[in-house]
């Protein structure tokens, strides 16, 4: 007994891992050539010329037919019922159509592995027989050949899930009519094969390779290994537990006989073994994938299956006289029809054989730098067939080609064949082409069936675990016998012509009808179709160490699953085609075997264009025969990113299920039902990891806080010791701005506003304003020098002046500069330069200077004014002396003077008029200044000086037009203090603008303290975001995981005990179906023990 | 297929004298089996009612002794259930006692040369490797009182089924070392992976000790996806070896010496006394689980009469499911007993 899991929905399959490298290891020479294939995609991979080293040629009748051209294919397969690439309109028909049954894209790259010998074939041995060393010698024995590793380096680390591989499918697929139920040659696959994962090779850094290591522990289980005692032919899984790595050791051996030569003629009269069949053993593997581990769930009807063989009930025996299956003399070489052809041309080629050749060679080469060039293509496949009709001549060989019943799961191959050389009849080559179409495609036809012959095909799940299966569909190719066909025969024969007006199917309207359904399909008008046949499909379960193939289908270990008679076109299209062929129950065994039998009245082929198993829309467990279950419990998790939104229903889509105790054909109780989240939660069973949901949408309103001590409405905060909220709010920022921007400003009455939002409620776009402005002007004189404190000073000054007045400047002072240039300090000093000024480079010591203003005024003829002037001047220094008491002629004085006087006044008077007066007397007088002149000039003691006047004065006035000429230089300085108030303003401008603000901030410190309140908004409730707590293969998901416990047991149907019905069974109803948001995966925890009355 | 569940009832559930159909079966010694099950038949018998009526029951509820109080090999009745132990071997299973020698600690304690010892399905199982015989050498096992042996029944994980010559193999025993050796093969040769998995009628008595030794060939592989610890560039051959089952005869509890042994096994035991000392009778359900079914491997001899098809249900050569009633002192005025249990059949078994 052992606790095992049964997954009806989960693949654990991800995507595939390139693969760098595969190295024989040990490096050594093998017997046979190995040859190891990198394809960069699948198609790569369609043509190799090593196929070829894996089909037989056949003897038969002396002469040698070799495998046509095309044979020797590994097509991808097509997953489809129909052939959507001839039908023109295929929008509708996309809706019958299957993903591929490779889980990988064609675009991926996939290796492959093979081993052949070329020469030294041995005769294949089937029954045990005794050598000389009295070794049995079987070749289905194992353990007798030598082990093949190879090390496999992936391109990259991942965790990996396993390897996938298939066979080269073509290989005989003949169970062989011994108690093994094998056959030869397995499809080319080793019966057994070991995956062991090595450390990872590269990029390890010394941390991870002194870490663990699981190769370094003696007792760590990481080899897997697989034994088969027959494998069948699609994709086959070698799943292992995950591991993180990139390099793997892969251990084949007991590998299979591959037939080369299939002899008719030299046993023929040996009734035991008429067929002489000599090869090698050796293997072939086209496709090698390593996959990341990842669980998915399988939703797709189509369920992948593999062929494990195909068993005729009748004998292959050689053809004796009086042989009704004559026209079959292939028959014995292949469980399936093989058309053969040996004809000599029957045109005279244009070229020789060595021609021919190279010209394939020629264009083969340009076919390699174009190799989607159909034309050459076509060329070069006429050319072959050109070739094998000389070569045909010449050495009595044929060629045939094979109708697998591989085939007819999808992988169909073209065969390139000339249409000319079928014998289609006129008729038949006049019906309308519906492509052109050059090659001929392969489908399973059976060997020719007498009246009440079997073939048996025997088919395998092909997905990595268990599926239920609910039937098939299938694509029949017949005319069968009923009077719709007929009637559709008949007006199809009158139509083209062929009737003979009798309204009942004759045996040459038949011939027609068969022959344009063979022209239509491509088959060779030798088809012969069955009328009718039966099927029976059963269910395989052996146990433990015997073949399925093997499996008496009348014994308790195989289970009757369908049985119907096809025997009418409508059912052949309505129900097998589009409904398929339902179980009478759901079937979860890995083994199918489909049992045909030619009801019909005449021999006839049974031919199937495509054929499909479809897995079952439910999931349940069901007795088997060989084994006795007991279900502990059923387990489930569904996945999906908007499972949690509403309790109410399980996703978007309303996923909901039963679990239903089905008996006798009835469900009896319904264990569980969950049609909702709230379900599922309600039992407890139920677990859910969910991502958190809040509200998108919410009203938010934000109030700062201070903490005011003592107030009594302050708010009630729950606080830390340490806590302090009574600090104001604030946020100290720094920010650095780059500001590139320009305005453009219109104003005026005249400006117009063109757009309609914003309209001003102003006509215009005015400026005016108003405003008053008080100013005080202080003007700096020289004269507020402290230096002319002293009028004593200031007199000095003069007296220096004016003794200097003919030569020297009339007035400079320099010392206000430090009033204006310098600070002036409280105590009436002066410090520095005033800080405007010292952008000048002004130096307080040497200041510019503010001499005042010096006005010059000009009256006319002062020149000669001055002339005269000094004329007096210096007369009167002469005449006066230096001794006052010389000074006894006054009147003689002035005399001398006067022609100076009179010119003098004559010219003042000119100007300014001229007023004449008589004085007369003495006395003193002076006018200060004269008298200080005077003094100084005689330096008479005295301040008073007695003086006589005698004589007229002359006075000049202005009565006269005055003209002044004035001249001013200098500088003062000035401080001004001004005060305004702005009354009013108005400015409205309409402004255009440019703004480029590159602005750096930080954000230095802040403290902030908010009390928000939120409301909701009621309208927009529904609005959510999810949070991302829970993700689940990189993406944010909810997850349900559950368990249902369940105990019952489900014991083994072939076991003398069972005393209950075997109509018992457990299902899972998807009431809605599978939705594409969420994945489901319900499994089964069971224990099965095998059964020990095992015979 | 139609299935059906009943009670036993009538004279069919009753143990009747096979020479005179007789219910009471005072008086007589007889041995009464309930008759071979056809296909699809099946019995589960849960308990056997018993009524017995003396004079006196009184003495009877005593171990039987000699007049000077020695015991005395002398019992009342037995019941015994032959039932198929293990594929193709029949026996009383409470009348024997099973050595069963499987599971890693005893492989593993042994020597095993071009094999290892896989979990396979589960359970630990001897795989062959290479092309070379396996072979596998226990322990020597010795015992802590002397057992007899009577039958060996050994499980392979292959099914008789499979073809013959995937596989042969023998066993042998060795006995108290090198005393004695039972030997399983076939005249010499090896057995054929589809020969039968059991040996009886061994009469091999006082063995202290014994040790195995099974020895296999491998011609073809079998179905196998199994984990393991890493074998470069070895070839696994076939699951082997499960277990040795080796039967030792025992005391069964139901055969019966006194009333009072018989007491200790029924769940409803009733003693019916009247006035005085005297108990004249008693009713009694004796608490027996068997499930009865036909086997494919049962065998019932034909009558001597060839010139009809009867049976001879007793001849030593049967071997089919029953459950036996031995009368084996003939002290009581009345003995009757009817088997408790369902009847179930199928229809197309």
């Amino acid at each position: 007994m052992i606790k095992n899991n049964f997954y009806p929905l989960r693949t654990i399959v991800g995507s595939s891992i390139s693969i760098r490298g595969i190295i024989p290891f040990p490096r050594v020479a093998p017997p046979m050539q190995i040859v190891i294939r990198n394809h960069p995609d699948i198609y790569d991979a369609v043509n190799d010329e090593v196929y070829s080293k894996y089909l037989p040629d056949i003897i038969k009748d002396s002469a040698t037919y070799h495998p046509v051209q095309g044979m020797d294919t590994m097509p991808v397969s097509d997953s489809n019922l129909f052939p959507f690439d001839n039908i023109g309109a295929q929008g509708f028909l996309n809706m019958f159509k299957n993903p591929s049954d490779n889980p990988f894209p064609e675009t991926d790259s996939v290796a492959s592995i093979f081993g052949y010998q070329e020469d030294n074939f041995i005769e294949l041995q089937l029954n045990s027989q005794q050598q000389d060393d009295q070794e049995l010698t079987n070749h289905f024995y194992s353990g007798r050949d030598r082990t093949y590793s190879f090390l496999i380096l992936l391109d990259k680390e991942a965790l990996v899930g396993g390897m996938c591989f298939n066979g080269y499918p073509f290989i005989s697929s003949r169970i062989e009519n011994t108690a093994e139920g094998m056959t030869v040659g397995n499809f080319g696959l080793p019966r057994e094969m070991r995956l062991t994962s090595l450390p990872s090779f590269a990029g390890k850094s010394i941390e991870e390779l002194t870490g663990f290591q699981r190769s370094q522990f003696i007792d760590s289980e990481f080899a897997y290994t697989r034994q088969e005692i027959i494998s069948h032919s699609g994709l086959n899984y070698l799943t292992v537990d995950p591991v993180k790595t990139n390099l793997f050791l892969l251990t084949i051996t007991d590998l299979p006989f591959i037939p080369k030569i299939i002899d008719l003629d030299t046993n023929k009269d040996d009734l035991q073994n008429p067929l002489l069949i000599k090869g090698f053993k050796g293997f072939a593997i086209p496709y090698i994938y390593f996959f990341e581990y990842k669980e998915q769930t399988k939703r797709n009807a189509r369920l992948h299956s593999g062929l494990l063989g195909v068993k005729p009930s009748y004998p292959h025996l050689p053809k004796v006289d009086g042989d009704i299956a004559s026209e079959d003399i292939l028959r014995r070489a292949f469980p399936e029809w093989e058309y053969y052809f040996l004809q000599e041309p029957k045109v005279k080629p244009k070229y020789t054989k060595e021609e021919i050749i190279d010209e394939i060679t020629r264009e083969e080469a340009l076919l390699q730098n174009d190799p989607g060039n159909q034309q050459l293509i076509d060329n070069i496949a006429a050319f072959r067939v050109m070739l094998a009709e000389l070569e045909n001549a010449e050495n009595q060989t044929g060629v045939y080609w094979a109708y697998t019943a591989h085939s007819a799961l999808g992988q169909r191959r073209e065969f390139g064949f000339s249409y000319a050389n079928l014998n289609y009849s006129d008729e038949v080559r006049a019906l309308p082409a519906m492509r052109n179409k050059k090659t001929l495609t392969e489908c399973f036809i059976s060997d020719l069936l007498q009246p009440n012959e079997k073939v048996t095909l025997y088919l395998q799940q092909g997905e990595e675990f268990e599926r239920c299966v609910a039937g098939i569909k299938a694509l029949f190719l017949l005319i069968p016998d009923d009077d719709k066909t007929e009637k559709f025969a008949e007006l199809f024969a009158n139509l083209r012509g062929i009737g003979d007006g009798i309204n009942q199917l004759s045996d040459e309207e038949r011939t027609f009808v068969e022959d344009a359904l063979a022209f239509y399909l491509t088959l060779p008008p030798e088809t012969n179709f069955c009328e009718e046949f039966r099927l029976k499909i059963y269910e395989v379960d052996p146990i433990e160490g015997v073949s399925p193939a093997s499996v008496d289908l009348k014994s308790k270990y195989a289970t009757l699953l369908s049985d119907i008679t096809v025997n009418d076109f409508m059912d052949v299209i309505f129900s097998q085609l589009l409904k398929g062929i339902p179980f009478r129950k759901t079937s979860s065994a890995k083994y199918f075997a489909l049992e045909f039998t030619n009801t019909g009245q005449k021999a006839g082929q049974v031919a199937i264009h495509s054929l499909q198993m479809i897995r079952s829309a439910n999931v349940s467990v069901q007795p088997r025969p060989a084994k006795t279950q007991q279900v502990k419990a059923m387990h489930y998790r569904i996945i999906g990113s908007e499972l949690a939104d509403d309790f109410s229903k399980l996703g978007n889509e309303g996923f909901n299920f039963s679990i239903d105790r089905v008996t006798a054909g009835q469900t009896k109780n319904v264990l569980y039902s969950a049609m909702s989240l709230l379900d599922l939660l309600h039992t407890g069973g139920a677990r859910i990891q969910s991502n958190v949901r809040r509200r998108a949408v919410e009203f938010e309103m934000v109030e700062n806080y201070r903490e005011q001590k003592g107030k009594q409405e302050d708010y009630l905060i729950k606080k830390f010791a340490a806590d302090n909220f009574s600090r104001i709010n604030f946020e100290n920022r720094e920010t650095d701005n780059d500001n590139k921007s320009w305005r453009s400003i219109e104003s005026g009455k005249d400006v117009n506003w063109n757009l309609d939002k914003g309209i001003p409620n102003f006509d215009e776009f005015e400026s005016y304003s108003g405003s008053e402005t008080r100013t005080r002007n202080e003007q700096v004189s020289s004269l507020l020098d402290p230096t002319f404190q002293q009028l004593q000073k200031l007199r000095n000054q003069l007296q220096t002046l004016v003794g200097n007045i003919a030569g020297g400047q009339l007035m400079e002072f320099n010392t206000a500069s430090n009033k204006i240039f310098r600070n002036q300090t409280a105590g009436g000093g002066f410090s520095g330069v005033w800080k405007p000024f010292q952008k000048f480079g002004l130096n307080q010591n040497s200041l510019p200077t503010l001499p005042g203003y010096q006005t010059l005024n000009i009256p006319p003829y002062f020149l000669d004014i001055v002339d005269d002037i000094t004329t007096l001047l210096n007369g009167l220094t002469v005449d006066l002396g230096t001794d006052l008491s010389q000074l006894t002629n006054l009147d003689s004085a002035l005399n001398l003077r006067s022609n100076e006087i009179d010119s003098l006044i004559s010219k003042l008077a000119l100007v300014n008029g001229v007023s004449f007066g008589i004085n007369g007397g003495g006395g003193l007088g002076l006018s200060e200044v004269g008298a200080i002149a005077l003094a100084g000039v005689i330096g008479f003691p005295s301040p008073v000086i007695p003086s006589l006047s005698a004589g007229a004065s002359i006075s000049v006035n202005s009565n006269l037009t005055t003209a002044l000429r004035s001249s001013t230089n200098g500088a003062v300085g000035s401080l001004t203090q001004s005060g305004q108030e702005l009354k009013y303003s108005l400015n409205r401008s309409k402004q255009e603008g440019y703004d480029n603000n590159i602005s750096h901030s930080e954000s230095n410190e802040a403290e902030q303290k908010r009390i928000v309140t939120r409301r909701e908004l009621l309208d927009r409730d529904t609005e959510r975001v999810r949070g991302a707590e829970v993700m689940w293969q990189d993406k944010i998901q909810d997850i349900i995981t559950g368990s249902i416990p369940l105990n019952f047991t489900l014991p083994a149907t072939a076991t003398k005990m069972n005393f209950r019905t075997a109509d018992d069974s457990l299902r899972v109803r998807f009431n809605s179906g599978f939705s594409p948001s969420i994945q489901v995966d319900f499994w089964f925890e069971l224990t099965e023990e095998t059964i020990k009355d095992d015979n | 297929m139609i299935t059906d569940r009943i009670q036993l009832a009538g004279l069919d559930a009753y143990f009747r004298d096979p020479a005179t159909g007789k219910v009471n079966l005072s008086g007589i010694t007889p041995t009464i089996r309930t008759a071979p099950l056809n296909k699809g038949k099946q019995l589960e018998i849960s308990g056997i009612q018993l009524l017995i009526e003396h004079q006196d029951l009184q003495p009877l509820l005593a171990y039987p002794s000699d007049n000077a109080g020695l015991p005395i090999n002398a019992p009342l009745f037995k019941i015994s259930v032959m039932k198929e132990m293990f594929p193709g071997l029949f026996a009383d299973p409470f009348s024997h006692r099973v050595h069963n020698i499987a599971g890693y600690l005893d492989f593993n304690d042994g020597t095993l040369t071009n094999g290892r010892v896989m979990e396979v399905d589960g359970i630990p199982t001897i795989c062959s490797t290479g092309r070379e015989e396996c072979v596998w050498v226990s322990r020597e096992y010795v015992m802590p009182d002397p057992i007899s042996i009577d039958a060996i029944a050994w499980e392979l994980a292959t099914a008789k089924l499979t073809p013959p010559d995937s596989f042969h193999y023998k066993i042998e025993i060795a006995l108290n070392g090198i005393a004695a050796t039972i030997t399983i093969d076939n005249a010499g040769q090896m057995l054929k992976a589809d020969a039968k998995r059991a040996i009886e009628g061994l009469t091999n008595v006082n063995i202290n000790s014994f040790q195995i030794t099974f020895t296999a060939k491998v011609f073809e592989d079998s179905y196998l996806k199994e984990r393991h610890l890493p074998a470069i560039n070895e070839n696994i051959g076939r699951p082997l070896l499960r277990a040795i089952n080796i039967l030792e005869p025992v005391k069964s509890v139901y055969e019966i010496n006194s009333l009072l042994e018989l007491q200790n096994l029924c769940s409803d035991f009733h003693l019916f006394e009247n006035p005085g000392p005297a108990i004249p009778r008693l009713t009694a359900t004796l608490d027996l689980n068997a499930t009865l079914v036909n086997s494919t491997n049962q065998w019932v001899q034909p009558d001597n009469n060839l010139s009809n098809l009867a049976i001879d249900i007793y001849d030593a050569s049967s071997k089919y499911e029953f459950v036996e009633l031995k009368m084996l002192t003939n002290q009581f005025t009345r003995f009757e007993a009817r088997t408790n249990g369902f009847e179930l059949i199928k229809n197309n078994s």
